[in-house]
């Protein structure tokens, strides 16, 4: 293990130690939780780590209500995320961060970290998923570009992140009102707790006071290259009254999940595992 | 090529401490190797177990995830410093008494656990203690008498 | 008068202080000056041979100092602890990867790891077995001479009248997996060259003899050339029986060949790879039954994975052979227990030693016979259970502290086992389930000739009492047990006492610290010094008294003459012996007693006596996941006499834990011979959230051979548990599981088998 770390305490620092080092080996350090084991395992020569654990940019590290949504900075801590008051009319979110590895860990590791990891068993990022939050995107030269969520990811540790850019906050937009709310996070594991998913579905949906369901967000983890947003499920429930589903209306609802599964066997679980459990939590949730 | 070395300060146990540290030496290292605090342990180097568990910021935090550098201008605290130079604090004492050590590996790292919960949940039920404790592994003793201890130096609080 | 012995009481350990405020310097904390650190290079293929190895890659490494292997070795290059098939440095033949090539030595932990992967080795590669099934049908190109590692069996009775005789005969097939012991400090020690030859060794270990002859038979020297102390040990649960013989042998040799101290501590996944596992079984029982749940007859083969070295196997093997029935009484028994070689890492000693395997073994088949004679499992065991005067499966007539029909019935009315009456209609499937043990204390007739343990009592002028014993403490308690227990012996205060760290020039050889082996063991031996050491005391207080000896009673730290009344404070008395210049050292020793065993049959005395236990789980099973949640644990176990009873309630917890982590997370995983479970993001120990509340019940009935009545608890506080969880399990779902681990996988394959869903 051999790098050298540059740690900008403010943006244009930031912007600045970007540009500098494009033609050269760097990644972005966060919580570090995810970046130290890799490091200590590939022992990569020459790295530059931009240590971002001293920025200080609200953008970054506040998470904070604007007209257009709750935006999420990518330095906020998941113990940041688990204790804003904004953030709790999300269970899908809340229940995906509490899932998430320890007490230790969430006081490290970031939102952003998360979803730059790109990890196909992401909690975080898949409720995020789910909730149809926006990834907005700082370029060196200063600009903002944005991209749903669901276009971010786009392989397994990979993202639409180019070298000049790198994930300033997430927004979540504006929900309809709604009468009810149905939203969770469910992860299955090997074990209780510290694992990292076999499989693992994120649900937000809202009705109206009839029970007529007028928004579904669900997202599905650890069964495909990366996260993937299930909008053809989502499509299937809208309109429908939540109250009223049959038993063939739910598994039609996890038959179509089922269609952005495409699992791995690993050491975890095979594939056939991973398939039928989620099509059981899916069927399980309505 | 020699590594760079870079300047951190921060205090530790209330002492301020500077050093000039490679930007690759995790704070596990350098507290147990630099400083010779040995109280923090080495067992998985990924975050899984929580024996290298220490205060940074008033946070519980894994060392072995974290860079010395990173720690620089922050404040830490071990399992040395917890007693503040009493024999034993009354989180330490319910381990005591409770019975909740076996051999001990996991304990420093358990104890300081113990402390952060009592700092986020007052007077947790044995469910919430559980809970957070799951990061910290224990091989030895089925954790009972560890969430026992917890629970008891809660109350008293 | 009023007694203050704290035998029975909850005494706190002495040795929690300093682990709660992290004071306590275990082996990977110690460093000394000039330390020097050795990382091991090992083969890399399964099965062949190699030819040569080039260090020059390794060298030019910033720090390298040497590189030790075969040739280096004065005395014997072999480290069989049992049968000599181990060599310490491979000998030319590799056979499992991780199998020893040699050692690299540099200034630094970070370079020796990096020079031992430098280190390269040119290998001819033969093809490797790595089943049980492929190493015993093969036919030749052996692992060793034979690749079966050891057999024992058992003849009692005639087998076929007994089948004959019964009405139902049930079959069933078992398997158990690997477990790793994940001990939290890794394998560690420091070899120290003293001028005169000798050597001393500091380890995170469990049997300091062991390593004294292991190092003394590689130097070709006498034992006692070797000195052995233990350094504060974090965890063994066995995995720090044998292994550290090794490890501790080539950081000797380095150390003798560098000149300065040597400090090896594994890489976690170096540590995983190389040592010693849980022996994975395949079962197969054939039982015959009469209607009336009376076992008539059984016929039991266990096969067991050794691994690449028989280290342990042999007595891993004999203990599953004796008690592959359990407790009960069964007159027509035969089992055989073949251990086999493979080209996989060696199995060896863990926490029960074979006994949960064949545990599960027994304890599934009693609850899958039960279902077909339509008997309650509790019931059934009952009908069969051992009592005092019943015959073991060996045969072997049992008199006293026979506590098993207890433990089932405690564990039951706590558990409220008769009144259990689940909705079994929704998604979460509940279960009750039991599983009762017996497990032979001590090391038994395959052990015998080692089977004797001392101590060594030395009184000090100031009235403290330094107790040196010749096992070992590695977070069971033992320190805390030998203080009562000696406090006890002598009439004193347990303040007054220290334990010291075990350390083989100040007790004979007082083999492995094993087999639940120290309560009684060290019981006994401090009992035999007591025995000296208390005439001794009683002349010197009827000289300082001014009485006659036989009227002196030392009870509660005091010295009192019965007669006047007069009384000293113990602390007085010793000061006055020393200025006496009286004998202050009193030594005690303690063998097992003789068993009558023939070896041949395996019909006899198998172990001296026997600790008893039942568990019951409570479980629910998520049938549209297939998780298993433990939601409770009952057990009841026979220790005899409890000498610490929070003592004992924390080694059945933690061994429940380590049971539920065989149970249900611990997957342990290779693929040709390479661990891809080596940490612990992939290798699942369970958390607080994964062991559930353990409602603990001591049973005692007392042993006329254990120190104060008492037997061991160390290894039957893990027998019983996966056993229960898979018929709690089983009977929960329907669905008998007949092997573990029950991952969420394999629980969910099974529900999906037997209904037809989509």
């Amino acid at each position: 293990m051999d790098f050298r770390t540059i740690s900008p305490q403010t943006t244009e620092e930031l912007l600045e130690a970007i540009k500098q080092n494009q033609g050269k080996h760097f990644r972005f350090g966060a919580g570090y939780t995810d970046l130290i084991p890799e490091l200590e395992m590939q022992m990569e020569n020459g790295l530059i780590v931009i240590n971002l654990a001293k920025l200080k940019d609200s953008n970054f590290t506040s998470i904070f209500l604007s007209e257009d949504g709750i935006r999420i900075g990518a330095l906020t801590t998941m113990t940041d995320v688990l204790s804003n008051k904004h953030l709790q009319k999300f269970p899908v979110l809340i229940e995906a961060v509490e899932s998430f590895a320890s007490v230790q860990i969430r006081s490290v590791a970031t939102v952003g970290g998360n979803l730059c990891t790109a990890s196909p068993a992401g909690d975080v990022s898949c409720a995020l998923v789910a909730l149809g939050a926006v990834s907005e995107i700082l370029i060196a030269n200063g600009q903002i570009r944005t991209v749903p969520l669901t276009e971010f990811f786009t392989g397994v540790k990979t993202t639409v992140l180019k070298k000049n850019e790198l994930l300033r906050s997430v927004l979540i937009p504006h929900q309809k009102s709604a009468e009810r709310i149905l939203s969770g996070f469910i992860k299955i594991g090997n074990r209780n707790s510290m694992e990292i998913a076999l499989a693992s579905l994120a649900y937000h949906i809202t009705t109206d006071k009839n029970g007529i369901i007028t928004s579904a967000g669900t997202a599905v983890g650890s069964v495909a290259e990366t996260i993937r947003y299930t909008e053809s499920a989502c499509e299937f429930l809208l309109g429908k009254n939540m109250d009223q589903l049959s038993e063939e209306d739910k598994e039609t609802f996890a038959d179509n999940v089922l269609k952005y599964a495409n699992p791995i066997s690993d050491i975890r679980a095979s594939a056939w595992y991973r398939h039928q459990v989620l099509w059981n939590i899916s069927k399980s949730i309505l | 090529m020699a590594n760079p070395l870079f300047r951190i300060s921060l205090t530790i146990n209330g002492q301020p401490v500077q050093a000039d540290v490679p930007a690759t030496l995790r704070l596990l290292d350098f507290l147990r190797y630099d400083l010779d605090l040995t109280g923090a342990k080495d067992v998985c180097g990924e975050g899984e177990c929580g024996a290298c568990t220490i205060f940074m910021d008033g946070k519980t935090v894994n060392s072995c995830l974290i860079l010395a550098v990173e720690a620089d201008g922050s404040e830490l605290m071990t399992i040395e410093d917890l007693s503040h130079g009493k024999m034993l604090n009354e989180m330490q004492q319910a381990f005591v008494d409770y019975h909740s050590v076996q051999c001990g590996y996991c304990i420093p790292g358990m104890v300081l656990s113990g402390e952060q919960i009592i700092k986020d949940h007052g007077k947790p039920d044995r469910d919430t203690i559980r809970e957070d404790l799951s990061g910290n592994i224990c091989r030895c003793t089925g954790y009972q008498k560890i969430v026992d201890a917890i629970e008891f130096a809660a109350d008293k609080r | 008068m009023e007694n203050l012995s704290t035998i029975g009481q909850s005494l706190s350990r002495p040795d929690a202080p300093e682990k709660v405020t992290g004071k306590t310097r275990f082996l990977t904390d110690i460093s000394v000056e000039n330390m020097v650190h050795g990382a091991p290079v090992y083969s890399s293929i399964p099965f062949g041979k190699f030819n040569n190895i080039d260090i020059s890659k390794a060298e030019k490494v910033d720090g390298f100092i040497a590189f030790v292997s075969a040739q280096d070795i004065p005395g014997e290059n072999q480290v069989g602890v049992i049968i000599s098939d181990q060599p310490l440095f491979a000998d030319k033949t590799v056979r499992y990867i991780g199998d020893s090539i040699g050692l690299a030595v540099a200034k630094t932990p970070g370079a020796a790891l990096e020079a031992a992967r430098l280190v390269k080795v040119d290998y001819d590669k033969k093809s490797p077995y790595l089943s049980i099934d492929k190493s015993r049908d093969a036919t030749g190109n052996f692992i060793h001479k034979t690749n079966l590692a050891c057999h024992h069996r058992l003849r009692n009775g005639d087998i076929d009248v007994g089948f004959a005789e019964a009405d139902t005969i049930v079959e069933a097939h078992f398997k158990t997996p690997y477990q790793e012991h994940y001990y939290l400090e890794p394998q560690a020690c420091i070899a120290f060259p003293i001028e005169d030859g000798r050597i001393k060794i500091l380890g995170s270990l469990q049997c300091p003899f062991y390593i004294q002859k292991a190092v003394a038979r590689i130097f070709g020297l006498p034992n006692e050339k070797v000195l052995v102390e233990q350094a504060p040990t974090g965890g063994a649960f066995g995995g720090k029986e044998d292994i550290p013989s090794e490890i501790c042998a080539r950081a000797a040799l380095a150390a003798m060949k560098v000149g300065l101290p040597v400090k090896v501590v594994y890489h976690r996944f170096d540590d995983v790879q190389l040592t010693s596992k849980r022996h994975p079984f395949q079962m197969h029982y054939k039982v015959g039954v009469r209607n009336d749940g009376t076992l008539v007859s059984a016929k039991i083969l266990l096969e067991e994975n050794a691994g690449a070295y028989a280290t342990l196997s042999t007595v891993v093997s004999y203990r599953a052979a004796v008690q592959a029935m359990g407790p009960y009484v069964i007159p027509n028994i035969h089992v055989d227990s073949n251990s086999y070689y493979t080209n996989l890492p060696p199995t060896g000693a863990f926490r029960g030693f074979g006994s949960p395997q064949a545990a599960f073994g027994h304890e599934r088949m009693m609850d899958i016979i039960a279902d077909k004679l339509k008997m309650d499992p509790m019931e059934f065991r009952l009908k069969n259970i051992v009592k005092p005067g019943s015959q073991t499966q060996t045969a072997q007539r049992l008199n006293e502290s026979v506590g098993a029909e207890e433990t089932i019935q405690k564990a039951a009315r706590l558990a409220q086992w008769n009144s259990f009456n689940p909705d079994r209609s929704g998604r979460y499937k509940h279960g009750l389930g039991m599983s009762a043990i017996h497990y032979g204390n001590c090391l038994g007739a395959a052990g015998w000739h080692m089977d004797g343990s001392g101590v060594n009592i030395k009184i000090l002028p100031s009235g403290d009492v330094h107790v040196a014993y010749g096992l070992i403490e590695m977070g069971q308690g033992a320190e805390t047990v030998v203080t009562q227990m000696t406090a006890d012996a002598l009439g004193i205060a347990p303040s007054r006492i220290r334990v010291l760290p075990t350390d083989s020039a100040q007790v004979p050889d007082s083999g492995p610290a094993v087999a639940s082996r120290n309560v009684i063991m060290t019981g006994n031996a401090i009992r035999d010094a007591a025995k000296k050491l208390l005439p001794v005391l009683k002349k010197a207080a009827s000289e300082l008294i001014e009485c006659h000896k036989s009227d002196i009673i030392i009870t509660n730290d005091k010295v009192t003459d019965n007669q006047s009344g007069v009384d000293v404070g113990f602390h007085e008395l010793c000061d006055f012996m020393s200025r006496s210049n009286m004998s202050m050292e009193f030594t005690g020793w303690w063998h097992t007693p003789p068993l009558e065993y023939n070896a041949e049959t395996g019909v006899g005395e198998a172990y001296f006596t026997y600790s008893y236990a039942t568990h019951i789980a409570k479980v629910r099973v998520d049938t549209l996941t297939g998780q298993v949640f433990v939601d409770k644990i009952f057990a009841a176990h026979d220790v005899g006499k409890a000498i610490n009873p929070a003592g004992i309630e924390g080694q059945v917890e933690g061994g429940v834990a380590q049971g539920i982590g065989w149970a249900i997370t611990e997957d342990f995983i290779m693929d040709r011979g390479v661990v891809t479970t080596p940490n612990l993001s992939t290798y699942l120990l369970p958390t607080a959230l994964d062991c559930p509340e353990v409602e603990t019940i001591i049973v005692e009935k007392s042993e006329p051979d254990g120190p104060w009545g008492a037997k061991g608890i160390g290894e039957p506080s893990i027998i019983p548990t996966a056993a229960a969880i898979a018929n709690a399990v089983s009977s929960a779902i329907g669905i008998q599981m007949n092997e573990i681990p029950l991952t969420p996988e394999r629980v969910l394959n099974q529900l999906n088998k037997t209904e037809i869903k989509k």
